[in-house]
């Protein structure tokens, strides 16, 4: 072999042969020691011989010869600790494999160093210029580097990450959505992510300490903190650590006795304060309700009310300063909820929440207020489907073949029912403004706001221990108004409906009960 | 040979993925999910050859219950086939070719975009030069240099050649869960020492595209991110850096809107206005062009590339393929085929004509605020 095919040979097992010695000797100084032998052997053989059949096994048995020489040579002079054991060629290739599984799991510097150095073969000089550092801290990192190999080359990697089922059952916003639309889902829509978050809330951790937790590679966990941090969900903390910046929360048990129990004073204190009569003059006029129907448009009524009224306490103040700034603008709050086996509600997870819809005014005057829970049917609510129903009720979707997909549409979604031969819209509809409709109901009582408050420190307490240390008062912030829950609310519409006070739905009314939908004019009513 | 810990100690990382078709309804998702460094890395692992989970796991140096769920996901949605029973092979096209094969490739685009400068930009400028003053415009500081970098690279990208070009790449299109229809493609980094600057020639995208429903927002957005241009990689970012925003401020529809502070704030971030530099410190000055007609309309009044590029442009595309074919795995070669069709509508190209006239002079160096906005036009109707 020639000295230049030799040369570039030794080259590509520099690495290799380092491994060897490190993996036989677990000492850093004398692992160099035995490497220069050993390359020094192999070279020589290379310039000796022409042709090499099996160039690994070639390798390996000079390096097993020099290794054997090294270790009767050197107990005689000084103490070390070798493996004595007898090796084969699979076993070499094994430590090899090895080690390179724990070069991805030091820190980026100390696995930067490593590969400009093993892999690409540069000088300590050439990285130190490559990676801005002088030399001294290169030889640093690199020694570091070689430490951290030697500890954990015998620890056994299990990952925490299960697959099979999401960590987090689920994932809430408050306060304003960015101009993706997206929320929090979005960001952990891996249970790998939410493993990052998770395993980094109760405590502070270096991404390195997070890549060994979960069993995950640095450099993969380094990207993925990446894009949470540059979103505000991790805090890059001193010491480069890491700590999630929202609250996960395990779901305590519903109290049914608490709802029940909440529910009665609420249906006693509150709704008894609502007087349906008083309505009726603006049925029709700034109220419209499908059929002139009562019963629907109280359903809708009591709930608004109850969401409205029941919150009490300024949420935008409260939360104001809790708010965290997301990359496409959005400000908001997020939360999590992890199951911990005791949780039996999973599949009503998008049941007993809010929901307020709108756009820019100026090109939509219309938005929606909307509860879901399982007293409803409904099948999608996105605002270009209630936009479709403000036209129809602006009388602009003639009834022509070309508009007969929207047409289907709102059949389909129950925003609109036949009546005689023509179609109606099938929702409340104001033609105020929801703080207008808002103020014309009654407040809460100072009574039942004291009954709130104590219910709100209660909740928190029960949940203290979910929040970690340094989101404590974010929790409690969390806790307001807890008289307006959803569950609490649903038991109130079931106390009503025990009571006689509301009836039953209609099929057609579930697709669209406790919504209202609130724009410049009430729909117009057409004449076949 | 495919080794422990192969792509955990040394990763690679692509460009931002291009889309070409129709999105469907979890595009964010699937958009996000491909820029994660462990996601690129899994579909490089089986880019040239069908890996089992546990052999993409080892060059991941991890277990595989970490990546099972990144890999169903890319199945579900069609960017990795599992062609048999633990055997998966990408299915998104990578550009990863080899040292060689991109200085070769620098020569060959660098004399194409000479020939342009040479032969088409002229007619182009004096072009330009009239619409510059004719048509209904908006452009900051009405600047002609400003408008010309955005209509020499709008020009070279619309005036294509090969007119059935996206009829030929729509076979290749793969139907995902979410309902979309598309090809995916990026480009491996490099971390070579080239001859050249690679990272300059790096393009993020050539996409035009409308925002929402058209009635609200009866406009069009084109846009070419390069090295010249300071904004955010990425389709999503792209889509959502304001633009219905910026249609009300032209409009004068933000004065009623809640959210006003939030859209002002969300205009100044992405560069789409400036605060002005005379009047009151709330007054503010559009920092885009903004073009009073359709894309179509404006292109249409654009010269067309001259005749002798079609056969120029034929043997080009053939020259290419045959350079770099063997560099893409067996089931990506066809759709090489006709990817790389059309070399002189392609962006290795553009940008080293945008480079070229920048060196003569005939383009100027570009303000930090232009840099946000630039080769980027917005048509309302």
């Amino acid at each position: 072999m020639n000295k230049e095919i030799a040369d570039k040979t030794i080259e590509k097992y520099t690495y290799k042969i380092y491994g060897f010695s490190l993996t036989k000797t677990m000492n850093i100084d004398i692992a160099e020691e035995l490497a220069s032998n050993i390359t020094f052997e192999v070279y020589k053989a290379f310039l000796k011989l022409d042709i090499i059949s099996n160039l690994d096994g070639f390798i390996w048995k000079i390096a097993s010869n020099v290794y054997s020489q090294f270790v009767s040579k050197e107990v005689k002079h000084r103490s070390m600790n070798p493996i004595l054991k007898e090796d084969s060629e699979s076993d070499f290739d094994e430590q090899i494999d090895r080690l390179r599984h724990e070069i991805a799991f030091l820190s980026k510097t100390q696995r930067e160093v490593i590969v400009l150095h093993y892999f690409d073969k540069l000088k300590i000089s050439e990285i130190a210029e490559r990676l801005n550092l002088s030399l001294g801290t290169v030889k640093w990192h690199l020694h570091e580097a070689r430490n951290s190999l030697r500890e954990n080359y015998l620890d056994d990697r299990e990952s925490n990450i299960k697959p099979q089922e999401p960590l987090f059952t689920e994932m809430i916003n408050r306060g304003f959505i960015g101009s993706w639309g997206i929320g929090m889902n979005y960001y952990f829509q891996r249970n790998f992510s939410q493993n990052i978050a998770y395993s980094i809330y109760n405590q502070a951790k270096t991404s390195v300490e997070i890549a060994k937790e979960l069993a995950v590679p640095v450099v993969f966990i380094e990207d993925e903190i990446n894009h949470l941090c540059e979103n505000g969900f991790i805090n890059k903390e001193p010491g480069s650590r890491f700590r999630t910046n929202f609250c996960i929360i395990k779901p305590v048990r519903e109290d049914n006795d608490r709802v029940k129990k909440y529910a009665k004073l609420i249906t006693d204190m509150y709704i008894s304060l609502i007087n349906p009569e008083s309505f009726s003059q603006f049925l029709g006029n700034t109220l419209y309700s499908p059929n002139n129907d009562m019963n629907f448009f109280l359903w809708s009524i009591f709930t608004f009310a109850c969401s409205r009224k029941l919150r009490f306490i300024n949420e935008r103040i409260m939360w104001s300063k809790y708010l965290v700034k997301r990359k496409d603008g959005g400000r908001n709050i997020a939360y999590a909820k992890i199951d911990d086996g005791k949780n039996t509600n999973k599949d009503n997870k998008f049941k007993n929440i809010d929901q307020i819809k709108y756009y820019n005014p100026d090109i939509c005057p219309m938005y929606y207020w909307q509860f879901n829970s399982h007293f409803d049917e409904r099948k999608g609510s996105e605002y270009l489907i209630y936009k479709t129903l403000y036209d129809f009720s602006k009388g602009l979707i003639p009834r022509e073949p070309a508009y007969v997909d929207n047409y289907k549409l709102l059949f389909d979604k129950g925003l609109i029912v036949s009546k005689g031969k023509t179609e109606i819209a099938n929702t409340v509809i104001c033609s105020l403004s929801l703080i207008d409709l808002e103020a014309l109901l009654p407040d809460i009582p100072n009574s039942l706001k004291i009954l709130g408050k104590e219910l709100d420190e209660e909740i928190f307490e029960q949940n203290r221990a979910n929040y970690a240390l340094h989101l404590q008062d974010l929790g409690r912030a969390l806790t307001i108004n807890s008289l307006a829950d959803g569950s609490i609310r649903v038991a109130v519409l079931e106390n009503l409906l025990d009571l006689g006070i509301i009836k039953p739905l209609k099929k057609n009314q579930k697709l669209s009960v406790n919504t209202i939908m609130f724009c410049d004019s009430l729909p117009i009513t057409k004449i076949i | 040979m495919n080794r422990t810990g192969q792509l955990a100690i040394k990763p690679i990382k692509f460009t931002c993925p291009e889309y070409i078709g129709i999105d469907g309804t979890n595009f964010f998702n699937i958009d996000y999910s491909l820029a994660k460094l462990l996601t690129q890395n899994i579909l490089y692992s089986a880019y040239r050859e069908p890996l089992s989970i546990s052999e993409i796991a080892k060059l991941l140096s991890t277990h595989r219950t970490v990546i099972e769920e990144d890999i169903d996901f890319l199945v579900k949605n069609g960017f990795m086939l599992n062609i048999s029973a633990d055997n998966y092979l990408t299915n998104i096209l990578l550009h990863d070719l080899s040292f060689e094969a991109q200085e070769k490739l620098h020569k060959i685009y660098s004399k194409v975009a000479k020939d342009i400068c040479d032969k088409y930009v002229p007619a182009l400028f004096d072009i330009g030069k009239e619409l510059f003053r004719s048509l209904d415009l908006i452009i900051p500081n009405n600047d002609f240099n400003f408008w010309l970098w955005s209509v020499i690279a709008f020009a070279c990208s619309r005036k294509h050649i090969i007119p059935d070009l996206y009829q030929q790449i729509e076979k290749f299109f793969v139907s995902r869960k979410d309902g979309g229809h598309n090809l995916v493609y990026a480009t491996v980094l490099k971390k070579h020492k080239f001859n050249f600057n690679f990272d300059l020639y790096q393009s993020y995208g050539d996409r035009d595209f409308t925002i929402g429903a058209s009635e609200m927002y009866p406009f069009r957005i084109w846009l070419y991110n390069t090295y010249y241009s300071n904004r955010p990689d990425g389709k999503i970012a792209s889509a959502f850096a304001g633009f219905p925003e910026l249609y009300d401020f032209i409009n004068n529809r933000l004065e009623n809107d809640p959210d006003k502070d939030e859209c002002i704030e969300r205009l100044l971030s992405n560069g789409l206005i400036v605060k002005a530099l005379e009047n009151n410190k709330n007054d503010y000055d559009i920092n885009a062009i903004a073009i009073k007609m359709s894309l179509n309309d404006f292109s249409d009044l654009l010269p067309a590339m001259p005749n002798e590029f079609i056969d120029i442009n034929h043997e080009l595309d053939r020259h290419i393929y045959d350079l770099c074919k063997t560099q893409y795995p067996p089931q990506m070669q066809d759709l090489f085929h006709v990817f790389c069709k059309n070399t002189i509508n392609s962006c290795g190209v553009k940008t080293r004509v945008l480079e070229l006239l920048l060196q003569k002079g005939v383009l100027k160096p570009l303000t930090a605020n232009q840099k946000r906005t630039v080769n980027m036009l917005m048509f309302l109707d």
